[in-house]
């Protein structure tokens, strides 16, 4: 099962219809950024200019454009796709590296420093656990065959 | 005794602990039991930029991890909450189920049955514990109060993921909850816009415009207060706010709550106990 | 049998026959068999000369049969039924087509299989029955339910015809949804108008009676004799329970005309239907533009969007065919009344037929402007006007504009009158609830025999292809309303000596064309049967027959085929293939030169479905090689579940097989279309190579 592809089997459906862009909070302010343009670019397999591209890392994942679809197609998923196949080419954001790095030393996606474990202390609040191998197991369970 | 799971996720701990705090404090008011497993992970949202399986393995852990302690889980962000429904609404796949089980077994986790449901905290309390009996516990009903709700994008959507319990196009829920509490909630265009923040570092002027947008859209309008359900959007409106301000040549000074405190306060909760001190922008709801 | 006189004539078809087939050693073979007073053999059979010397030899030697030797039967049919004999004892050998055309290389083997042809043919004739059409007398009145414009025009048709009519509506008025409309296209004529002058003719013609607040109750009876149930409630809502009246009339066929429903955009709340004012639908506009006058004439900004809830998978998946043009409608209606109106129509495609195309172009030469992108949703802005933003796919930027209204364009649903009726009238609807039966070939039946649909309960159409389809569905009832039905003589026969009512054939027939006796066996209702044969495949114990080919002459076939017509080496396949696809492909394989292994024998069926799987067992037994069920794709077969039963049965033959310790592989189906002559002869060499590595059916008889 290709989970590594979400979405993709209505991709080949979409009839530019262009709701997906006239949607999009991010196309309205940053018209580069055009949704309808990424899926007809990705079914005529045009990879490379997606994964190298920046604009695959404008999506908000706000999901308006996936659940206004007319013929269904999970166009949020596609751009976390792309993003997957571009983070395997070593084409990941600045951003994305610096969150890698964080889960995979400490289980979270923001660390706790020593004054944050204060601050719940003192409110009264449970105690946070870190864990710096989990993450880093996960990654290799999911690439492990079978 | 409702008994819950309390997924916190990873924000919420570190940089929201005003939500953490009224939240718990409004649970237990309300008698919601709400249970710490410390060992509950990142919801994998990140890391479905990276690659999607290991993303749905972080989900399925956590819910594998619910489940065998027999507790349903209840959410404080949006998005964790969003990733965690859509994993359950993909592992109803019995082929990927199984390929996930085993991984789960690689792992030595609990292995993930389908029998364990995700809500979001406010849409518990619209849904299951019911605006009625709320309305009842209210004791300090905000009636001079107006505020404009900001739903988030992902807790109503994906839709399919959340039951559709409530219209993506045009929310109600959470006007409805504040409302229960006495207060005035404000219609305005801009209600769906997203708060931005996930593109802070790829397309930070999209980023800080589309926050602005929203902060000035309730200012003018009169709002004494913006109300978020995710740690996240706080970060935009609140964290942000004077950032977002000078992109926009203006000054905002627009108080970001959760809305576990106002429904707080509306139950009388003294506002230590509901994180006011870590409000950036003061707001005493009941000194008006 | 010996007192039964057979004429056997050989054409050689201008020497292409004779080419491959010795017809003379065949002939002399001929003359030697039991019965066999005549052989002939003549360059064209076909021609005037040709016929003429079957009539003389029927006449001179008093023949009670006459095979003839010539191209496939499935030409020249009208030629060879009129041979001064019942048609239905004249039986066509296929020499032509799947024997010299497909076999030319070697002209021994083609010899071979012909010889075996014409031993199978010889046994199947002396079985063979004379058949008349059978008269029904039917009645000559008809029933049209649904008074929109496809029923009145279908009412006035059928009057015209001569037909007495019961035209039924729901509704206390008639006239349908377009007398909702305000215009129509492309004239931008008001619908009253036509309206009018139907509602004269309605009443001026004494053959139609036309029932308002009506309703169908019940059907039963046939095709030719349907007897109908009707309610008629009282019209006045003050008094619902007064004047209930159920009457009952016998019709001899049936135009169902319920129309359809539009589409409620509420479900797509990005939109606000309902919510916010001035967002409207096209029927809507329709209304307006009808019962106020300043609707259309005063001046304000006007956005339409195309494909509101159609070619949505979430909604209505298929499109709805009159939206583009109701929008350009619209729109020029809205220019016509004032100059200053300003449209914008966003569109996905723009879908203008035909002729309409002009009209598209005239709407873009008033100014009406065409956007191709489709809003993601519809705002008030803080002046109460709508603010659509859209990305402009062809400018590749976004535009924003203020309207004082939006009209959604929503498509074409299913009424509710045709999914109540479709379980009163036994009928199949597609996915989408519209009624069909088989598409492509007979795209007017419904699935019962006698009953025609025309109009929206159809398929999304506009108002000249209803009243189109109106016509055509007459013309199809015709049939039924002429005093009397003459029935095609194929129908099945049950026998019920051999019945155990196990009530198969009442189950699988794919027209319902079965009923119970009071007895409990089943009868045939031959008005609603299609001679498809899928009873007479089914019947575990053999018992029903088709008029034209009876399980006996399957029977007496397989026992004087020889299994060695070409050697004791070479297998033998039996194939069975359907008339309509498979049989048709392998003509067009010899036609087109492609040559096939001579090992296969076809017996043309009916339908796949119409193969008992006692005659597949018989022929195993009988020592057949292989044995081949060639019908229509799955979803193309003409007898709608046909293939799919020829399936299963083969299923349990194989099982058999496997009892008897023989290979399942000796019995097997293919899907062959009728335009794909190619598969069917790649199908049987591969058989045979097959066949050859397992080896002789151990039952063969040296």
């Amino acid at each position: 099962m290709g989970h590594e592809f979400i979405g993709g089997e209505k991709l080949k459906c979409c009839y530019q219809c262009g709701k997906c862009t006239s949607g999009c909070e991010v196309n309205r302010i940053d018209p580069s950024f055009q949704p309808h343009r990424l899926l007809h670019l990705f079914g005529m397999g045009a990879l490379d200019e997606l994964i190298n591209g920046d604009a695959i890392w404008k999506c908000t994942t706000c999901f308006t454009c996936s659940e206004r679809c007319p013929q269904g197609i999970a166009v949020t998923d596609i751009l976390w796709s792309l993003r997957a196949m571009a983070y395997k080419s070593c084409r990941a954001s600045e951003l994305l590296s610096a969150q890698k790095s964080a889960l995979f030393k400490t289980g979270r996606l923001y660390p706790a420093t020593v004054l944050d474990h204060k601050k719940r202390e003192k409110a009264g609040l449970p105690p946070l656990s870190e864990d710096s191998s989990l993450i880093s197991r996960i990654f290799d369970a999911a690439k492990a065959d079978g | 005794m409702m008994k819950y799971a309390l997924y916190l996720g990873c924000a919420t701990p570190v940089k929201a602990l005003k939500y953490e705090i009224s939240a718990r404090n409004v649970a237990k008011r309300l008698g919601i039991e709400l249970v710490d497993l410390p060992e509950f992970s990142c919801c994998g949202f990140p890391v479905k930029s990276m690659d999607l399986f290991a993303a749905l393995l972080m989900a399925a852990r956590n819910l594998a991890l619910a489940e065998e302690r027999g507790l349903n889980i209840i959410g404080l962000c949006t998005g964790c909450i969003s990733v965690l429904a859509e994993a359950k609404v993909q592992l109803e796949d019995e082929k990927l189920r199984d390929r996930v089980n085993e991984k789960l077994k690689m792992l030595g986790l609990p292995q993930y049955r389908q029998g364990v449901s995700v809500k979001h905290f406010a849409r518990f309390l619209h849904e299951d514990y019911g605006l009625d009996v709320l309305r009842r516990e209210i004791g300090a009903p905000l009636e001079s109060l107006k505020f404009g709700i900001h739903y988030g994008c992902h807790y109503a959507k994906p839709s399919h993921a959340h039951d559709c319990f409530d219209d993506p196009s045009n929310p109600a829920s959470l006007d409805q909850l504040i409302q229960s509490a006495g207060a005035k909630t404000i219609e305005y265009p801009e209600k769906n816009q997203c708060c931005g923040l996930t593109i802070r570092g790829t397309a930070e002027n999209v980023s800080m415009k589309l926050a602005a947008e929203k902060l000035e859209a309730l200012s003018i309008r009169g709002a004494d207060a913006m109300v978020v359900a995710c740690p996240s959007c706080c970060i935009a409106y609140e964290n942000n706010q004077q950032l977002a301000g000078r992109k926009m040549g203006k000054e905002f000074n627009l108080p970001v709550l959760y809305f576990t405190q106002v429904i707080g306060s509306a139950l009388g909760l003294k506002e230590e106990d509901l994180g006011f001190e870590f409000n950036r922008i003061e707001f005493h709801p009941t000194a008006r | 049998m010996s007192d039964i006189n057979i004429g056997v004539f050989f054409c050689t078809c201008e020497g292409e026959i004779e080419k491959a087939i010795a017809l003379d050693s065949l002939a002399q073979e001929a003359s030697g068999r039991p019965g066999v007073v005549a052989v002939r053999k003549d360059s064209c059979l076909c021609s005037e000369h040709g016929l003429g010397a079957i009539r003389e030899d029927v006449n001179k030697f008093g023949l009670d049969r006459v095979l003839v030797a010539a191209c496939s039967p499935s030409l020249k049919t009208k030629e060879f039924a009129d041979l001064g004999i019942n048609k239905y004892l004249v039986e066509r050998m296929n020499f032509r087509e799947q024997c010299s055309q497909s076999h030319p290389d070697n002209s021994e083997d083609a010899t071979k299989k012909a010889r075996a042809l014409l031993g199978m043919s010889l046994e199947k004739i002396r079985h063979s029955k004379a058949l008349e059409p059978v008269m029904v007398p039917a009645v000559r009145t008809a029933l049209v339910v649904g008074g929109g414009v496809a029923g009145i025009n279908a009412a006035l048709d059928l009057a015209g015809a001569g037909a007495e009519v019961f035209l039924i509506e729901k509704k206390p008025f008639l006239g349908g949804r377009v007398s909702e409309l305000h215009r129509y296209y492309p004239r931008l004529c008001p619908p009253s108008c036509g309206l009018e002058l139907m509602f004269s003719k309605l009443e001026s013609d004494p053959r139609i009676h036309v029932l308002t607040s009506s309703e169908v109750e019940g059907l039963s009876g046939s095709p030719g004799n349907f007897s109908i149930s009707i309610k008629t409630s009282s019209s006045d809502p003050t008094k619902p329970s007064e004047k209930v009246q159920v009457r009952t009339i016998i019709a001899g066929a049936v135009i169902l005309a319920t129309g359809w429903e539009p589409f409620d955009p509420t479900a797509l709340t990005e939109y606000g239907y309902g919510r916010l004012e001035h967002v409207i639908t096209n029927l809507d506009f329709e209304k307006s533009a009808r019962e106020q006058k300043q609707f259309l004439e005063q001046q304000k900004k006007t956005a339409f969007i195309q494909c509101v809830g159609s070619r949505d998978e979430r909604h209505l998946p298929y499109c709805s065919d009159v939206c583009c043009m109701v929008s350009i409608k619209q729109a020029l209606l809205l220019k016509q009344a004032n100059p200053d109106n300003e449209i914008t129509i966003f569109y996905n495609d723009i879908r203008a037929p035909g002729e309409y195309e002009a009209m598209y172009r005239q709407a873009r030469t008033r100014g009406i402007q065409f956007i191709k992108g489709i809003p993601s949703e519809l705002r008030q802005d803080a002046q109460g006007k709508i603010s659509v933003s859209v990305f402009d796919l062809v400018a590749g930027e976004r535009t924003e504009v203020a309207v004082d209204q939006v009209v959604l364009a929503t498509g074409m649903k299913a009424s509710g009158g045709t999914a109540e009726l479709k379980n009163t009238f036994g009928l199949a609807t597609n996915k989408y609830n519209f009624i069909e039966s088989h598409l492509q070939c007979h795209p007017l039946d419904s699935q019962r025999e006698g009953i025609f649909s025309a109009g929206c309960c159809r398929a999304p159409m506009d108002v000249s292809r209803s009243i189109e389809s109106a016509g055509a569905a007459t013309a199809k009832a015709l049939r039924y309303l002429q005093g009397e039905i003459a029935v095609t003589p194929d129908f099945p026969v049950v026998d019920i000596l051999k019945c155990d009512r196990c009530k198969r054939c009442v189950e699988e027939c794919p027209f319902k064309a079965y009923s119970f006796d009071d007895k409990g066996f089943p009868q045939v209702d031959i008005l609603k049967c299609r001679a498809c044969g899928i009873c007479m495949g089914g019947c575990p114990l053999g018992a029903i027959s088709l008029g034209e080919l009876s399980i006996e002459q399957l029977s007496g076939m397989l026992d004087v085929l020889d299994t060695s017509y070409l050697g004791e080496d070479e297998p033998v396949i039996l194939g069975f293939l359907c008339k309509n696809d498979a049989y048709r492909a392998a003509d067009d394989a010899g036609a087109k030169g492609i040559s096939c292994p001579s090992n296969l024998i076809s017996i043309m069926v009916p339908c796949s479905g119409a193969v008992n799987g006692m005659i597949i067992s018989e022929a195993i037994a009988k020592g057949v090689d292989g044995i081949l069920l060639a019908g229509c794709p799955d979803n193309q077969c003409h007898c709608i579940q046909g293939s799919v039963l020829a399936k299963t049965r083969l299923a349990d033959v194989s099982n058999k097989l496997k009892e008897m310790y023989l290979e399942p592989e000796r019995v097997r189906f293919a899907s062959i279309s009728r335009d794909d002559p190619e598969k069917f002869a790649a199908t049987v060499k591969e058989y045979v190579e097959e066949l050859k590595q397992l080896g002789k059916n151990p039952l063969r008889i040296q």
